[in-house]
C-alpha cells in the first residue's frame, strides 16, 4: 500500500488471529467426533441440510419422510449436535 | 429451552421461516440472552459442518443415502458451487447469442429481392432483375428498428475523466490464466529494500525505496526471475477432484496436500496472516507454517465461516517444503461477511513479535 510515497504493509493484529485459528480447528475436531456418535437418522438430516445444502422439501422426498418431520428432526439432531460438541 | 423454540431457532437458519416466526424471533433474541446465544451457537455449529463437507466425504453410514441421491439428480449435490457455473455459463451463453443477433441485424449483407413482375417479359428476353434492399442506415429515422442495442448506440458517448482515476471495484474474480496473466504484467509498486517498524507501535510497518541504480537493477532481476518461476510453474487446478478431497480433516487421499506459496520468495518464517475482502481486514492469525506473499483465493462463506477456499494467483504445487495449504484457513469464523462467493486477498508477512 502506498501511502505519501513510503510503502506501508500493516502488519496483522496478532491478539485475536492464533485464538480465533485454534478455535476454529478445535471447533471442527469437535464437531468431526460428534458426528461419528451421532445417531444416523439425525445425522442424515444434518448432512442433507448442512452438507449438501437440499432443502427440507428435497430431504423429504429424498429421505420418504413428511415435511414437518423433517423440520423437527433436523432441530433435534442439531441440538444434539450443539451438545455433544459443547456449545 | 422449549423444543418448539429450538425448533424455530433451527428454522431461521435455513430461512424457513415466514415474516411474523422471523420478527418474533429476532425481537426475542433482543431480550433473551439464552436464546441469542443459542441462535449463535446452532450458525457457528452448522458453518462447522458445511465446512467439514467441503473437506471429507459423507460418512459411510450415508452411503445408502447418497446414493440414492446421485440417481435422483446427479447435478443436486454440492448445488451452491455448481450453480454459480452453471449460471455463468448460461449468462454468456446468452449474452453471446444476443451480440450475434444485435451485429447480424445491424451489419445486414445486401438481400436480393426479386421486384413484382407487371408484364409478362418477352420469353427470349426473360431475365431475372435484382435489386439491392436499403440498408438499415439508409432508412427513414421513423423505420429504423430501435432495440435495446440502438438505444445504447445512440446515447452520447462515454468520455473517461483523465482528472481523476474512478475508484477501483471488485467485480468478481478473474478466471485462472487471465489473472495469472494480470499477476505478472500488472504494474510493480516501486522497489523497496527493507521493512523496518515505524509509527504507532510494532503494527506498522515502513518499506523504503530503493535509491541507488545498483539496487534497482538488482531488484529489477530477482523480480524478473521470480515472474519467470511463476510463468513456467504449473498452474493450480482449481477445481477439487475426489482424489484430492481430503478423507479426513487435516489429510487429503493422494497426499498431495495443495501447498500455497511465493514463487519469488522461500522463507518460512513465523508469520501474520490477514484475510481481506474489498480491502476491509476480516480475519487474522498467526502461524509458521506459511511462507510471505500474496494470494487471491476465491471463498464460500456460510454462516461467517469459511466453507470453501480456492486459489486463484499463485503458485501453488505440492510441495512439502512448509507452503500453506488452502484448506488451512476453511473453518474460520469471519467477522462482517455476508453468505456467497468472495474474492479475498491473503496477505502473509512477517511479524517482529
Amino acid at each position: 500500500m502506498e501511502n505519501n510515497g513510503e510503502f506501508v504493509v500493516r502488519a496483522p493484529d496478532p491478539a485475536p488471529g492464533p485464538e480465533r485459528q485454534v478455535v476454529a480447528s478445535d471447533l471442527l475436531d469437535r464437531v468431526t467426533a460428534a458426528m461419528d456418535e451421532l445417531p444416523e437418522h439425525y445425522l442424515v438430516v444434518v448432512w442433507l441440510r448442512d452438507g449438501e445444502d437440499l432443502s427440507y422439501a428435497e430431504i423429504a422426498d429424498v429421505l420418504d419422510l413428511p415435511i414437518g418431520t423433517v423440520r423437527s428432526r433436523l432441530a433435534r439432531a442439531r441440538s444434539a449436535l450443539k451438545k455433544a460438541v459443547g456449545l | 429451552m422449549d423444543e418448539t423454540l429450538r425448533e424455530l431457532v433451527s428454522r431461521s437458519l435455513d430461512g424457513d421461516l415466514d415474516d411474523a416466526e422471523s420478527a418474533c424471533l429476532e425481537e426475542s433474541a433482543k431480550t433473551d440472552d439464552e436464546l441469542a446465544n443459542e441462535i449463535d451457537a446452532a450458525r457457528h455449529l452448522r458453518g462447522a459442518v458445511a465446512a467439514l463437507s467441503a473437506r471429507m466425504e459423507p460418512p459411510a453410514s450415508l452411503d445408502k443415502v447418497m446414493e440414492t441421491l446421485r440417481q435422483r439428480a446427479p447435478a443436486t449435490p454440492r448445488r451452491v458451487r455448481s450453480s454459480f457455473r452453471w449460471l455463468g455459463a448460461a449468462a454468456a451463453l446468452v449474452l453471446g447469442v444476443t451480440v450475434a443477433v444485435e451485429v447480424a441485424r445491424r451489419n445486414p449483407e445486401p438481400t436480393l429481392t426479386r421486384p413484382p413482375q407487371t408484364r409478362p417479359q418477352p420469353a427470349e428476353d426473360r431475365r431475372e432483375v435484382f435489386e439491392l434492399s436499403p440498408l438499415p442506415s439508409a432508412r427513414p429515422e421513423k423505420n429504423r428498428p430501435l432495440g435495446a442495442a440502438d438505444h445504447l448506440l445512440e446515447e452520447e458517448p462515454l468520455v473517461p475523466d483523465a482528472s481523476e482515476p474512478p475508484p477501483l471495484e471488485v467485480l468478481g474474480p478473474l478466471p485462472t490464466d487471465e489473472a495469472h496473466a494480470v499477476a505478472i504484467e500488472a504494474p510493480r509498486s516501486p522497489p523497496s529494500k527493507r521493512v523496518s517498524p515505524k509509527g504507532e507501535g510494532a503494527e506498522t510497518k515502513v518499506l523504503e525505496p530503493l535509491d541507488s541504480p545498483t539496487e534497482r537493477e538488482e531488484f529489477a532481476q530477482s523480480e524478473a526471475s521470480a515472474a519467470v518461476a511463476s510463468s513456467a510453474s504449473p498452474k493450480m487446478n482449481l477445481v477439487r477432484t475426489d482424489e484430492d478431497r481430503p478423507t479426513t480433516a487435516g489429510e487429503t487421499s493422494s497426499g498431495k496436500a495443495k501447498r500455497l506459496k511465493n514463487a519469488g520468495r522461500r522463507q518460512v518464517v513465523e508469520v501474520g496472516v490477514v484475510m481481506r475482502i474489498g480491502g476491509a481486514d476480516v480475519w487474522t492469525g498467526r502461524t509458521v507454517t506459511c511462507q510471505e506473499g500474496t494470494w487471491w483465493v476465491r471463498i464460500e462463506v456460510r454462516d461467517n465461516t469459511v466453507v470453501m477456499m480456492e486459489p486463484i494467483i499463485g503458485d501453488a504445487e505440492g510441495e512439502d517444503d512448509g507452503g500453506c495449504r488452502p484448506d488451512d484457513l476453511i473453518g474460520s469464523i469471519l467477522d462482517g461477511v455476508n453468505d456467497g462467493i468472495h474474492l479475498a486477498e491473503i496477505v502473509v508477512s512477517s511479524d517482529p513479535k
